[in-house]
């Protein structure tokens, strides 16, 4: 019985130290806000290399702006939250990482004190591939969230650094 | 007076009938006179009959044949076998009499193997973008909660590239 007991703590020793290791630096990730609007007007051309925003539905905006742009060190011991232009809160979580080197992040968009706009959202995503998230009304116009996490450069954890923020053009 | 018992030796040979006729005869003298070497004698027959009546108990002779043959056969087929019979039969020894050591071992190769195989996969080196196996690129959606009066939907957008985006579009209210 002493000699299964010593394997077993053997076996989870293995597992929980390896599995910390895999987390044991941060994630760079990127948050970047786009004013999406209908009026004719300049698309911001950094985002010529986010090429969803140029398939329909987003082809309907004749107009992109960015507001801002967030570097994110992502960890999963502690989520990121920043402010958005409309005053609600967006946080981003790390999960974990999947066999296949995707991310799973949570995410939800709220404002204190009042209702959840988002309440829950879970996705897996590729390194550096990112998802949007829009609809908030914002100054005429439609916010359009986009999340990034990793980089491309690598598939791991914690390889490079983030992003440098650009200031909105 | 000093009366010289019978010999243990030739009181031995002569329960067994191997005495010769005149020895025998001297020996019968000596036992109608001597109750000593009468009741020596009578031990060795009472010997001679808790023995007899043990090999009675035990039963038939043992088919000594057939056991020597079943061993030819084992020892026919071990010369004959192949490598992976020859290391079964060598592991099953060793499993049989190192059960617990072997058992031991076993799990904490398991446990060395999955911690080698989770580092892997979560290590901190690089893994170039391209080495990453096809089909795995863009993001999903595994679960989304709606704020509790917003309503909205969720769909991918092709990148061009083989990946998609995923979209997570939410009216708004305000």
């Amino acid at each position: 019985m002493k000699s299964f007991l010593l394997t077993m703590t053997i076996v989870a020793t293995g597992f929980l130290g390896s599995y910390t290791r895999a987390f044991a630096q941060d994630v760079p990730g990127e948050i970047f806000v786009v004013l999406a609007s209908q009026t004719a007007g300049p698309v911001d051309p950094s985002l010529a290399r986010e090429p969803a925003l140029q398939q329909p539905p987003f082809n309907m905006f004749h107009s992109m702006r960015v507001l801002s742009r967030s570097a994110m060190a992502l960890h999963t011991s502690r989520a990121f939250t920043t402010t958005l232009p409309n005053g609600r809160t967006i946080r981003v979580e790390l999960l974990g990482q999947t066999p296949d080197h995707r991310y799973r992040v949570r995410v939800s968009i709220n404002r204190p004190g009042q209702s959840d706009y988002l309440q829950l959202l879970t996705v897996v995503a590729s390194p550096a591939d990112p998802f949007f998230v829009v609809g908030q009304n914002y100054q005429g116009g439609t916010l359009v969230i986009g999340v990034r996490v990793g980089t491309r450069a690598t598939a791991s954890i914690g390889t490079s650094s983030p992003r440098a923020p650009q200031p909105p053009s | 007076m000093t009366v010289e018992h019978l010999e243990d030796e030739k009181l031995q040979r002569y329960f067994d009938g191997e005495t010769s006729p005149g020895e025998s005869t001297v020996v019968r003298h000596h036992l109608d006179a001597c109750g000593v070497c009468t009741s020596r004698l009578q031990k060795l027959e009472k010997l001679r009959g808790l023995f007899t009546e043990m090999v009675e108990d035990v039963g038939e002779t043992p088919a000594f044949d057939a056991m020597f043959a079943n061993i030819r056969t084992g020892i026919e087929k071990q010369k004959n076998a192949g490598f992976g019979e020859r290391f079964r039969l060598f592991a099953g020894d060793a499993v049989t009499y190192h059960r617990r050591t072997v058992v031991s071992a076993a799990a904490v190769t398991l446990a060395a193997a999955a911690a080698l195989v989770l580092m892997w996969s979560g290590s901190d080196s690089n893994i170039p973008t391209d080495e990453m196996p096809s089909g795995i690129r863009g993001t999903q959606v595994e679960e989304v909660q709606f704020g509790q009066d917003g309503a909205g939907t969720v769909f991918q957008i092709e990148n061009g590239d083989g990946s998609s985006a995923a979209v997570i579009w939410i009216n708004d209210d305000e």
